[in-house]
């Protein structure tokens, strides 16, 4: 391969260059040779979300406040991108030293959606590293993967050495070190010897250093790991294949959010979201039944409010954004969001800085909060009620009444606003098609507030999305909607929505059975993953580069059929790929909230009282400094 | 920075644009500057109306991809500053491969530099195997034509323009890095303006190109004016 250097002669064929040339302010270039550890952290996206990513950034600036070690960043190549590095025999490399990701000891690729899974193949691909761990000897880099599809890794279990489970930020520094301690000892021995070694020799080495890791608590190696199926096809357990391997891996959490990076880096091209981000706790209390996030994300944990008064002044010079926005699973919630939306609205409303809240709950404090950061502009106000019937609400734990959206409403419209947009789940456990329509009754009477207070003005967006069931929910043993049932419903949807004043929009089902297939497939849909990619799939996620029939074929080639893994009811006592993986929440809790969907019963906010997901015995939170609220 | 407030200075900045961010476009330059202004909290001027903008404007866009090594900014303060200060201070916020070269006020209500009438000079390193006079004579031929049609696209629409009255002068500057370097002299005015790619993909020569850089812009009423001696803005 030519030095990355030549990068240049291919910047001037590519759209958006800016994507691939960093030096970006804040971002971080240390020296190679004087750290013990080199990592690269990737994202299998493009720049534009990847660096909208706030996870990454933490680990990033955490990994390069070590002395000792160096961090740099690379995201996936768009399609005209690779064409180019293919055709001029140029290695992907990472953005701050342009060195080829296989020169890095550590390549660390977020997982954040399943949809990106097969770039990551391009980014291994693309820079000489064999695909398999297990083809990966000790010379080639450690490459491993976290984030939220690190929480059924089954998928993508066959191209990574290992995943980390949890939260990065403490684990990912014992994981880097042990590695450099490994490498020295080895280094110590012989240089000539282990360039002698046979290919099965290295792969021994590393199997030496993974025999280390995995006792890291929250550190997954797959390959220390048996699978077993029945003759039935269901998975039938995951078990360690050698002795001192953890039957289940907890996961990792820090129980004290850690500072926030205080110099982020600032793109150079407009990005996703071109903003400074706070993240004011992790973690949420609500209950719904079908976010993986409210359960993977447990336990709740604050930042205090000088904390983020700090974050947000220290980000904001550091960076000269023009926005800042507040990051949570629900803002709302905060013990001090009044004291913090209020100290940040004093601090930079007049400077023209603006506050963005994403997440809001429905209700008209949230109205109220929205107002206190609100400039001149009046864009418009989100909210997710996610189903149109009370009876479906209480199901999926949505804890809304028609009365607390239509106050809402009022709230907002009678402040000012013209606009509010709604979003919706269709596909939803238990959900009919009455369900469906109540959806129509609802955002009528929402535009109907909206026209006593705004006339013609006002308007109700009304987004909807398929509902894909995540392992760790208690949607986890759900089946994917039927398509000519979906179909259906957003059909009757979409006339029912012929309302003047209101806008449908509908995210395209096409992936749908692919993202919720890779949400809960086991190992062997690693094979689908490899042949779909060998066929061209790149970029799942963007409309204009998914290749369904790419998809299909790769299904039938490895002889799977992702309705198994989409639209199979599974029952109580069935393996799941993931139950290896603990999240701190027993199953037994999670199948009691699938039988409370199915009578309708709710599951109060649980700091009201302890619903005993089990959280707090299985991991030490009560005992630290930030119990279960 | 405040987003009221009449504007009561026009500071105009001279900065170069170097290799690591010649690959930053022009509307991303812009929001650079808007950063770098805020990070410093300088006092910068807004539009009026429903969506207020910094008031700032840059003379004739440097195409993506090309280094400058003498661009100007034009930024609108709300409170008087030290110029020379906020230069250094600038200077020392802004990201690898931008600096400011120079910063001086100008007159208030003197034109804008988008719609400043000139020429803009560059430099090509091309890679040219035969000797300077063979591309003298290359470049002297490509003169010579009356016209130069090409082809460019506009919103997705293919359209035709003739090149040739927009390129003032051409030459050879000397050795370059992979063979010799030619300089250009091309029309830069608001409603017509010569992109230094287009000429050397007419002369074949785009190919090999290593790197191009913008060495100066000749606008009419760019040159240095202090605001005190052109108070009178009654000519």
């Amino acid at each position: 391969m030519k030095p990355v250097a030549d990068l240049d002669g291919i910047l001037r064929q590519v759209e958006k260059p800016g994507r691939y040339t960093g030096s970006e302010l804040n971002s971080v270039v240390k020296d190679w040779d004087s750290v013990r550890v080199r990592v690269a952290l990737g994202y299998p996206d493009v720049y534009e979300v990847g660096m909208s990513n706030l996870g990454m950034m933490i680990l990033y600036d955490i990994l390069n406040q070590q002395p000792d070690v160096l961090c740099e960043r690379v995201y996936a190549p768009w399609l005209d991108m690779e064409e180019q590095l293919r055709q001029h025999d140029v290695p992907l490399s990472s953005l701050e030293s342009r060195r080829a990701l296989n020169e890095f000891d550590i390549v660390g690729i977020s997982l954040p959606y399943e949809l990106n899974y097969s770039n990551v193949l391009t980014m291994l691909d693309l820079a000489g590293i064999p695909l398999f761990a297990a083809r990966r000897g000790a010379d080639d880099p450690l490459v491993i993967a976290g984030g939220s599809g690190a929480y059924n890794p089954e998928p993508m279990a066959g191209f990574f050495d290992l995943f980390v489970i949890g939260e990065g930020e403490e684990v990912l520094l014992e994981l880097v070190r042990a590695y450099a301690d490994w490498q020295e000892s080895r280094g110590a021995g012989s240089e000539t010897g282990d360039a002698a070694l046979s290919g099965w020799a290295m792969a021994g080495a590393k199997a030496e250093f993974l025999r280390k890791a995995v006792r890291i608590p929250g550190i997954y190696v797959p390959s220390l790991y048996r699978t077993e199926y029945r003759a039935d096809g269901l998975l039938q357990a995951v078990t360690p294949a050698v002795e001192g391997v953890p039957e289940r891996v907890i996961k990792r959490i820090v129980l004290t959010l850690p500072p926030l990076p205080p110099r982020p880096v600032v793109p150079y091209i407009q990005v996703v979201h071109d903003r400074a981000m706070v993240e004011i706790q992790r973690g949420c209390t609500q209950g719904c039944r079908f976010c993986q996030a409210g359960i993977i994300y447990r336990p709740l944990r604050e930042r205090p409010l000088e904390e983020i008064l700090e974050a947000a002044d220290s980000a904001l010079a550091a960076t000269g954004h023009e926005e800042i926005a507040l990051v949570s699973l629900s803002s709302s919630d905060h013990t001090q969001i009044e004291e913090i939306v209020g100290a940040l609205a004093e601090q930079y409303g007049l400077k023209g800085i603006s506050i963005s809240l994403p997440s809001l709950r429905v209700d008209s404090f949230s109205v109220g909060l929205a107002q206190m950061v609100q400039t001149t502009r009046k864009t418009g106000l989100t909210f997710a009620p996610e189903a149109g019937s009370q009876r479906l609400r209480d199901s999926i734990n949505k804890k809304v009444t028609e009365d607390d959206l239509l106050r809402t409403a009022e709230a907002a419209f009678s402040a000012g606003w013209d606009r509010i947009k709604l979003y919706f789940m269709v596909g939803l456990p238990t959900e009919t098609d009455e369900d469906v329509e109540a959806i129509v009754d609802l955002v009528r009477k929402v535009r109907d507030i909206g026209r006593a207070h705004r006339g013609g003005r006002a308007q109700v967006a009304v987004s909807v999305a398929t509902f894909v069931p995540k392992p760790h929910t208690p949607f986890q043993w759900e089946a994917l909607v039927d398509d000519d049932i979906l179909r259906r419903r957003l059909q009757n949807l979409r006339k029912g929505l012929r309302i003047k004043g209101v806008r449908f929009s509908w995210h395209e089902p096409r992936t749908t059975l692919l993202e919720a297939a890779l949400s809960r497939g086991d190992r062997r849909v690693g094979e689908v993953i490899l042949r779909a990619w060998q066929g061209g799939a790149r970029f799942d996620a963007w409309g204009e580069a998914f290749q369904g029939e790419t998809w299909e074929k790769a299904w039938r080639d490895a002889g799977l059929s992702p309705d198994f893994y989409a639209r199979r009811q599974r029952g109580r006592d069935e393996t799941l790929p993931w139950d290896h993986i603990d999240v701190g929440v027993r199953k037994a809790f999670l199948w009691k909230e699938w039988e409370c969907c199915r009578t309708g019963d709710v599951t109060a906010d649980c700091r009201t009282g302890c619903v005993a997901c089990g959280l707090n015995v299985a991991l030490p939170v009560s005992g630290g400094n930030t119990p279960c609220p | 920075m405040s987003v009221t407030g009449a504007p009561l200075q026009r500071v105009r900045l001279q900065y170069e644009k170097g290799e690591p961010v010649r690959y930053i476009s022009h509307l991303d330059m812009m929001r650079l500057w808007e950063r770098a202004f805020r990070r410093l909290d300088l006092p910068v001027a807004h539009s009026h109306g429903f969506n207020p903008r910094p008031r700032m404007g840059m003379a004739c866009p440097l195409p993506t991809g090309v280094t400058g090594r003498a661009e100007f900014l034009d930024v609108f303060l709300t409170r008087r500053v030290d110029v020379a200060r906020t230069v250094k201070e600038l200077n020392s916020t802004l990201p690898e491969g931008v600096r400011i070269v120079r910063g001086w006020e100008v007159a208030m209500r003197g034109p804008a530099l988008m719609a400043m009438r000139g020429a803009a000079e560059y430099h090509a390193h091309v890679t040219w195997g035969g000797s300077a006079e063979a591309l003298e004579t290359k470049l002297r031929n490509w003169a010579a034509q009356s016209t130069v049609v090409r082809e460019r696209r506009k919103k997705g629409r293919a359209s035709t323009y003739d090149l040739r009255p927009l390129v003032e002068r051409l030459w050879v500057v000397g050795r370059g890095p992979e063979g010799w370097t030619i300089g250009m002299r091309l029309k830069a005015e608001p409603s017509a303006t010569g992109r230094p790619d287009e000429v050397l993909k007419s002369l074949g020569l785009w190919e090999g190109a290593t790197g191009i850089e913008r060495t100066a812009l000749v606008l009419e009423g760019l040159a240095f004016l202090p605001a005190a001696a052109n108070s009178d803005d009654s000519r």
